[in-house]
């Protein structure tokens, strides 16, 4: 009895350096725990394997060769891809030629309605997000990149800072009025994301994307992104409702137009490498 | 790596020959035959190739490697079920059912059945850790998630391989 409840103790210390181990970079196991494990049959069974040396695998003969060959067959020289700063800086440049011949051809009819506070705030909050989608396709491009933040509640808080922005700093209409003539605005600005949204396709598409459906959904966020800027700066109804339900709409739809066109690719990858 | 991306054969062999058996242990498992496993291991490595211009020197290796070998086994599931869900109706069972439990069994292979009992996302952070021996920081890397998210997936992992054990421990008492 008395060993059990000590063996139990143990166990439960046990546990808890397992814990502790797995929050440390990589390393040796601290040598309490591996006597505990070594001497008590139940962690033995849990955790030698986690703690113990990797045997390798068994390799089937000739799968070493054989990719070894296949790789020799088509090796040449490739150029690494740019810093994620760079790459970024690359996206941001183009979202910034847009911006500005769009808004350029439709005129800067908001801009001219708004005062100097609501320019300026809104003007850092979508340079703002512009700068937070272009690190984030650019990380898409390559395999194994860092991820603070999951890239949700990144769109979580854009959502609701544009929001909160337009909502404080802009004037409410009323319902028949925020209703009226709206679509227009949104059809608009989806038209105006789909060239840009190409060309951002276009330079994502150099890098090894892992998930289509993520690297869709950032680019229509980052095309829809453009549309809100050019609508912002060019449409003329600088009303809070307006601008949250028919230009706000242009990001929710481009988003999720890039979702299901990169579920399709999907698809269609997958149904190609079928044997 | 680098050595690589400059088209260097001996690079390449070289690496072949080092990471070929962690992606082995990673891709392998009890759900899919050792055949299915090869074609994944080759699969994963065209991958790897075509995508060796994204890697960057000043980045580790092994993120990089299993980000893609992650993907390669995510495909392979998903292909596989298609299969499967069009083969049901006509024929055969699948090659490899459950196993019963055998007095000679290893340690590896009980585990292993417990492993699978894990949600995959669990499993998986479990496997990278072992198999490539990856920090936490490294396996966040390769599976496109925080830190945060995968100490936890792990805590939870073990968790629930302890009530597992427990079970089957107690089972084996009573009978
Ligand atoms: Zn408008």
């Amino acid at each position: 009895m008395a060993t059990d409840a000590r063996a139990k103790l143990h166990c439960s210390e046990a546990d808890k350096a397992v814990d502790r181990f797995l929050d440390r970079p990589r390393g040796e196991p601290p040598a309490g725990l591996v006597e505990h494990v070594t001497s008590c049959a139940r962690c033995r069974q849990l955790y030698s394997w986690l703690l113990g040396p990797e045997e390798p695998a068994e390799l089937p003969n000739g799968v070493q060769e054989l990719v070894s060959r296949k790789l020799r067959a088509s090796l040449r020289p490739v150029k690494p891809l740019p810093s994620t700063g760079r790459l970024a800086a690359r996206f941001v440049a183009i979202f910034g030629l847009f911006a500005a011949l769009l808004v350029a051809y439709f005129g800067p009819g908001g801009a001219a309605q708004m005062n100097a506070t609501q320019l300026v705030v809104v003007t850092v909050v979508l340079l703002a997000a512009a700068a937070l989608v272009a690190v984030s396709l650019s990380r898409q491009m390559v395999p194994g990149s860092v991820r603070r933040i999951p890239l949700s509640w990144l769109v979580g808080a854009f959502a609701a800072g544009f929001a909160l922005v337009v909502a404080v700093l802009f004037p409410w209409e009323r319902l028949p009025e925020m209703l009226a003539g709206g679509w227009a605005c949104t059809y608009h600005g989806i038209l105006i994301a789909v060239p840009p949204g190409a060309v951002m396709l276009y330079f994502a598409a150099r890098g090894a994307p892992l998930s289509y459906r993520s690297l869709g959904a950032t680019v229509g966020a980052a095309a829809g992104l453009l549309s809100l800027t050019v609508l912002q700066f060019s449409c003329e109804n600088q009303h809070a409702g307006h601008l949250l339900l028919w230009h706000g709409g242009v990001v929710v739809l481009s988003v999720a137009a890039g979702y299901v066109a990169g579920w399709a690719a999907e698809q269609v990858a997958l149904r190609r490498r079928q044997p | 790596m680098v050595r690589y991306q400059r088209a260097d054969p001996e690079a390449a062999d070289e690496l072949v020959r080092r990471l070929t058996p962690l992606l082995f242990g990673f891709l392998s498992g009890p759900t899919h035959s050792r055949a299915d496993t090869e074609d994944l291991v080759q699969e994963c490595w065209l991958r790897i190739h075509k995508s060796r211009h994204t890697y960057r020197a000043t980045e580790p290796v092994l993120p990089w490697i299993f980000a893609i070998a992650r993907h390669t086994g995510l495909d392979g599931y998903r292909r596989r079920s298609r299969v499967d869900s069009r083969e049901v109706k006509t024929e055969r069972l699948p090659e490899r059912t459950e196993m019963p439990e055998l007095p000679g069994m290893s340690l590896k292979d009980e585990l292993g059945r417990y492993l699978d009992q894990l949600p995959e996302s669990q499993k998986e952070v479990i496997l990278m850790l072992k198999v490539t021996g990856m920090s936490l920081e490294e396996v966040a890397r390769a599976t496109s998630s925080t830190v945060g998210a995968v100490k936890q997936k792990a805590h939870r992992a073990y968790e629930k391989l302890r009530r597992l054990l427990g079970e089957s421990d107690g089972y084996r008492r009573k009978s």
